[in-house]
């Protein structure tokens, strides 16, 4: 079994044929145009379909591989918020999760797609210094608010993994080594599952080693950052120079919630059951 | 699949055999035959069998149903049971009656097709309910001596009541007394009016005050909490609301569904196809179809422009008013259409009882803390005698 067997692939439709015998996530824009195209032995290969346009119509999925992971881009959250209702029908023959860039506007679409009871990944997560208070913002929302009761990634991932004290890096988390997930461009160029999704001449087989022997270095940021067993460098690829300084503290409050958790659950086994009071 | 579960509210009949000066459907003399009923459920299966729905759930009302007799509902649930086993498909049935017609012989098939349940209607006081030609005082009378009689037989009666103007005066305390104390009645839901169909006085002055009425809803979740609670009292939508903000299941009305097309239609005798019984005969600009001409009952659905606008209508609406920014948006979605429509005459806006629906959904988030801190407090002697560790402030 080499790799390239064990990884999965984000794949345009249009290519699905260039990747036999491959686990793959297809995107694609059009519904219809996915229900045409795959046949049942495109589908035993198949892990989720990552749709790209929330306006198309999505109820040709109704019925079509009931069970199978729905992952919907939101291209401009800011405009396409209340389209999200567009999912609740969906949701309900397909586990439907919500991929949200870290753009102005994101925070209400994450705090609407919550209250649809949809998960939520953020992505592009190093974010702008002008969008960290709406970043902060939707950690409050997501730590706090008694109506999220589906994760919000990566802040869900990270909350899990602290409490847990099982260290696992954003890469895992979000989806994004190259060990484990690549993303093919439409010109079929195979790279880092993040935007800008250009490859960077990066060797995919040894990237997340190249990168942790340059993070690691003895002056660089992450050498002396507590929160590298969770992160991993994440935030220094594509942008070496990348301050963490807002991340770091993203990653406290996180850690924070995370002892009060612990603390709360040490309590717990001695608290009688509702049935036994 | 896209829901183990499609309800239908059918109306075998619309015709009536009282006269509620203020109820929101537009009646006629139609009766469902039994080959209309048949080729009606033959289409809503072949529905299911595409969208892999495996269960239907039937709510019967009219009209009223009574009016047509037990013995066609005899028929009806054995051709409804032969089909749904043809198909491998589960079928259950649900009564509602304003219980006027009842009498013992409807016992059989309330215990074999209805799970001997029945849900009915009462206001306290009655003011709207009335035969024709009779007063509210002899309909209650009359009902509430049919409620007694079923409830011997070892019926269950559930009750939905709908606050009035005198019901505001009364407040919480008296209206919880009458359905509990005085009737016996231990289910009863409470909803809110709404002047659909053709306007007159009775509608008009059904619409309430919204503050006043979110203050009776309020008081009457008090009542509720102190008297009804333990002693498993269930008044809807208060106590599955108390559910949700405990974090259990909870089962909350159609009324605030993230979309109410993806859980229910209605068909009248006439075959019309609507969002709900409160759409189906008082709304014709807003009918989905007709199921007796249709094709299939999935394309009927499928090119309705009528239903194109109930599918849209949360995000539309959301967009320009202020429900995003509400803290209840994941439990509420901008309520009901049909009293948005009803009440304001527009569509694609939000629900006019939304002061009513805040101030309840506070007061059970309030409540249901209050109930999670008690039970906490009261875990606490059992946290220090069997852990002996627990050395710190535990500060509520």
């Amino acid at each position: 079994m080499t790799q390239q067997h064990l990884c999965t692939y984000n794949v345009p439709l249009a290519l699905i044929d260039s990747y036999p015998n491959r686990r793959l996530i297809i995107r694609a824009a059009d519904p219809v145009e996915v229900v045409q195209t795959l046949t049942p032995q495109h589908l035993d290969n198949l892990v989720a379909l990552q749709l790209l346009d929330i306006k198309a119509e999505l109820e040709e999925l109704d019925g079509w591989n009931p069970g199978l992971p729905t992952e919907m881009v939101l291209q401009n959250p800011a405009g396409d918020t209340m389209k999200l209702y567009r999912l609740c029908r969906l949701q309900r023959s397909h586990p439907v999760r919500v991929l949200l860039p870290i753009v102005a506007g994101f925070s209400n679409a994450a705090r609407v797609a919550s209250f649809l009871h949809l998960p939520v990944k953020l992505e592009g997560a190093s974010p702008d210094p002008e969008l960290m208070e709406e970043f902060s913002a939707t950690l409050d929302f997501f730590l706090h608010n008694k109506a999220v009761c589906q994760p919000i990634d990566y802040f869900g991932g990270l909350l899990t993994s602290l409490l847990h004290n099982q260290p696992v890096t954003l890469w895992e988390l979000q989806e994004e080594d190259p060990a484990i997930v690549r993303y093919v461009t439409d010109d079929g160029m195979e790279t880092i599952a993040r935007p800008p999704f250009t490859p960077q001449g990066e060797d995919l087989g040894t990237f997340r080693f190249e990168l942790t022997k340059r993070v690691l270095e003895p002056d660089a940021e992450c050498a002396s950052c507590d929160f590298f067993l969770n992160c991993g460098g994440y935030f220094k690829w594509p942008d070496p120079a990348f301050s963490c300084a807002g991340v770091k503290q993203v990653f406290q409050r996180v850690r924070e919630a995370a002892h009060e958790l612990q603390d709360d659950l040490s309590l717990y086994p001695t608290v009688p059951t509702e049935s036994a009071t | 699949m896209i829901s183990d579960q499609l309800s239908l509210i059918l109306l075998p009949t619309n015709k009536c055999n009282v006269a509620c000066e203020y109820c929101f459907e537009d009646k006629t003399a139609d009766f469902m035959t039994h080959e209309q009923l048949s080729l009606t459920i033959e289409k809503l299966l072949d529905h299911m069998e595409q969208q892999q729905i495996g269960e239907l759930i039937i709510y019967w009302q009219g009209g009223e149903v009574m009016i047509m007799q037990p013995e066609w509902f005899e028929m009806a649930h054995e051709l409804i049971s032969d089909a749904a086993s043809r198909r491998g498909k589960k079928i259950v049935h649900s009564l509602q009656s304003n219980m006027i017609g009842y009498s013992p012989k409807w016992n059989n098939i309330i215990a074999e097709m209805f799970g001997n349940s029945v849900g009915t209607s009462m206001d306290f006081p009655n003011l709207y309910r009335k035969a024709s030609g009779h007063t509210a005082e002899e309909y209650t009378r009359l009902w509430t001596r049919n409620i007694k009689t079923a409830r011997e037989a070892g019926i269950h009666v559930g009750v939905i009541s709908i606050p009035n103007k005198e019901t505001l005066r009364a407040g919480g305390e008296a209206f919880y007394s009458y359905f509990v104390d005085e009737l016996g009645v231990t289910d009863f839901q409470v909803n809110t009016s709404f002047s659909g169909g053709e306007l007159n006085d009775a509608k008009s002055e059904s619409i309430l005050d919204m503050k006043a009425l979110g203050r009776f809803f309020v008081e009457l979740a008090d009542v509720w909490f102190e008297r009804g609670y333990s002693a498993g009292v269930k008044v809807g939508p208060i106590d599955e609301l108390l559910n949700h903000f405990m974090g259990r299941m909870a089962s909350l009305p159609c009324i605030w569904q993230q979309n109410c097309t993806d859980n229910f239609v209605s068909i009248d005798a006439r075959g019309h196809v609507a969002q709900c019984d409160c759409w189906v005969t008082s709304y014709p600009e807003y009918r989905f179809g007709n199921v007796f001409g249709a094709k299939s009952f999935s394309q009927l659905m499928k090119d309705s422009k009528a239903r194109r606008s109930f599918v849209s209508r949360p995000e539309a609406m959301i967009e320009h008013e202020t429900c995003a920014a509400c803290d209840y948006l994941s439990i509420c979605h901008g309520g009901c259409p049909v009293r948005a429509y009803s009440i304001t005459g527009e569509f694609f806006v939000k629900d006019p009882y939304c002061e009513v629906y805040k101030a309840l959904f506070s007061r059970m988030e309030k409540l249901a803390i209050q109930l999670s801190r008690a039970r906490f407090v009261r875990s606490l002697p059992v946290l220090q005698t069997r852990g002996g560790s627990v050395n710190r402030e535990i500060s509520l």
